[in-house]
């Protein structure tokens, strides 16, 4: 965890309110790991004052840089839409813990809702690299909020956008693509970002068919790193924090309602 | 030459007035700021028993400032002391811890624990909670119970006893003085100011607690009032907090009457900034031919104005 300074290569709208921000930073590009997250500090005065928690999208050690996408929500991430090339912004980072798969995994499947989708894409992109069969369910209420379809396309994942516009992102739907894959063997983890709803399937699936399954939490933060103890989810012991716990926890030990 | 920023509360001889406020400051941050630079140290405020805190949410943001009702979660004071403390007593700067309590008996227990510990330079003592045994009304919020709150944990030790007082009172000044009675050899405000935010879609409270403290630079001038006041009511030190972002806040803070400061939610967005305080307050001295931190407090300059309404 260092405080960096990030130098902008490139700010862009992908579609719908989703926007992806590149930016020069060696030392977290070549540090952070999937599902690990930084605090990005939006402006330098008071307004928006604490910083906001992004998930790397997708990293490139070679080149130092970093990407980000997020979601237009707010006054800090309407002040991030008009960062331009060169401009340094401080970057804290990385943060949390990360994704791991298993070392027996042959295949996994990875749910992402919305900007959920920019804490996973990563994971299942690198897994589909590394020879691991690897389903994405990139889900969101219109086509515009389904980002990320094409890298991990390309990448070799199983891509299945799902939206609501369309009356495919049903959890029926989802559990259609997942349990032949599940019950023929393809797949043995689940990991799930962006919607509790979507997290109490794969919670379900994983308890039926005894699969080592994730959920990354997307929480207010204030400092973190741990300290404040602002960003808490109910576990089985008790609150966690999201930002140090987490944000990233073993789907049977948190409480999704 | 290195101007002399020490300053001195009862025995606690800090190198700078800067130290962290309770809650903000943690063992996680070693990595990101040198604790051996700071005044002090202050890890989080520690209860009796551990507690699992409150219901999310926690923490929101408001403009210039934060909402925040953690409910002080922590593992207790014999996990503290058993697991915590050493890590904190590695370092050279004096560490004071800050402790809450919910009865008379819980903060004398605490103390007696604390006082044992050679690592343990001095105590504040988080007085916003509320006192169970009188009704739930905080210790800090009435003269009487805070007077004596001080003077029944001032018998059990001579490490300096700092109270952090609260500003949710009608006059601080009051709640000051029975402190300085009560034998506290310092008062440490504000601490956060009562506060809460709704949810215009939904109607609820945005905090899990519905009410929970503002801090952040919203609440600085409010905080530099009271310890002006403060400082030109009683004798011992007056420590001063509440939304100091950079030097020039807690200059600000120094002048009003503050021998110290104690700095917060800045350490949220920029984790390294109290050594940039440190040596903010430096370089001022050597601008403005500032010889000490003593020759600096209090040197507000109010002329002949009145103070009557505004």
């Amino acid at each position: 965890m260092k405080d960096c300074i990030g130098t902008v290569i490139s700010n862009e709208f992908l579609s719908d309110r989703y926007y992806k921000v590149r930016l020069k930073c060696e030392e977290i590009a070549t540090t952070i790991k999937p599902g690990q997250f930084v605090m990005f500090k939006c402006s330098d005065g008071n307004d928006p004052l604490l910083r906001r928690p992004f998930s790397v999208y997708r990293y490139f050690p070679e080149e130092g840089e970093i990407e980000f996408a997020y979601l237009l929500k707010g006054r800090g991430t309407e002040l991030m839409t008009r960062l331009k090339e060169g401009d340094q912004v401080k970057i804290l980072g990385p943060l949390g813990n990360s994704f791991e798969i298993n070392e027996s995994t042959k295949g996994i499947g990875v749910l992402g809702r919305g900007v959920g989708i920019a804490s996973v894409a990563i994971l299942a992109e690198n897994a589909a690299k590394e020879g691991i069969y690897s389903v994405a369910i990139l889900s969101g209420r219109n086509k515009g909020s389904v980002i990320g379809k094409e890298f991990l396309n390309s990448a070799g994942c199983d891509v299945f956008g799902i939206t609501d516009e369309e009356g495919t992102s049903t959890l029926e739907n989802i559990e259609s693509i997942l349990v032949p894959k599940i019950e023929s063997g393809l797949i043995q983890q689940l990991y799930s970002c962006g919607s509790n709803r979507m997290g109490r399937l794969v919670k379900e699936l994983s308890n039926k068919y005894n699969l080592d399954s994730y959920i990354s939490f997307e929480e207010h933060m204030a400092c973190g790193f741990g300290v404040c103890k602002g960003c808490t989810c109910k576990t089985k012991d008790g609150y966690k924090t999201v930002c140090h716990d987490g944000p990233i926890f073993r789907i049977q030990e948190v409480d999704l309602e | 030459m290195k101007p002399n920023t020490q300053v001195k509360i009862r025995n606690i001889i800090m190198k700078n007035p800067v130290m962290p406020a309770s809650g903000t400051f943690g063992i996680e941050m070693k990595d990101l700021v040198d604790f051996n630079k700071l005044g002090a140290m202050l890890p989080k405020s520690i209860t009796y028993k551990a507690k699992d805190g409150n219901p999310p949410k926690r923490v929101i943001e408001t403009p210039s400032g934060m909402l925040n009702a953690v409910g002080i979660q922590n593992k207790g004071i014999h996990h503290f002391i058993e697991h915590e403390i050493g890590e904190f007593e590695k370092f050279s700067s004096p560490l004071i811890i800050s402790i809450s309590g919910y009865s008379t008996e819980e903060f004398i227990e605490m103390v007696k624990l604390l006082h044992e510990r050679k690592g343990v330079a001095g105590i504040e003592l988080n007085i916003s909670c509320p006192n169970l045994a009188v009704g739930g009304e905080s210790f800090g919020m009435d003269p009487v119970a805070t007077y004596d709150i001080v003077r029944a944990v001032r018998r059990h030790t001579d490490k300096a006893i700092i109270a952090k007082l609260t500003p949710n009172v009608g006059d601080v000044t009051l709640i000051a003085k029975a402190a300085e009675e009560g034998g506290a050899d310092s008062v440490s405000l504000i601490n956060t100011v009562t506060a809460m935010a709704i949810d215009i879609k939904t109607r609820k409270p945005i905090l899990g607690n519905i009410t929970g403290g503002l801090s952040g630079p919203a609440i600085k001038p409010l905080a530099v009032r009271m310890v002006w006041e403060v400082a030109n009511t009683v004798t011992i030190p007056v420590i001063g907090v509440g939304g100091i972002m950079n030097a020039s806040d807690a200059i600000e803070f120094i002048i009003a009457g503050a021998t110290a400061i104690q700095v917060g939610t800045a350490n949220f967005v920029n984790p390294s900034i109290m050594e940039d305080i440190i040596l903010g307050i430096e370089k001022y001295m050597v601008d403005y031919k500032v010889n000490s931190i003593e020759e600096l407090c209090k040197s507000i300059i109010t002329g002949n104005s009145t103070n009557t309404c505004n």
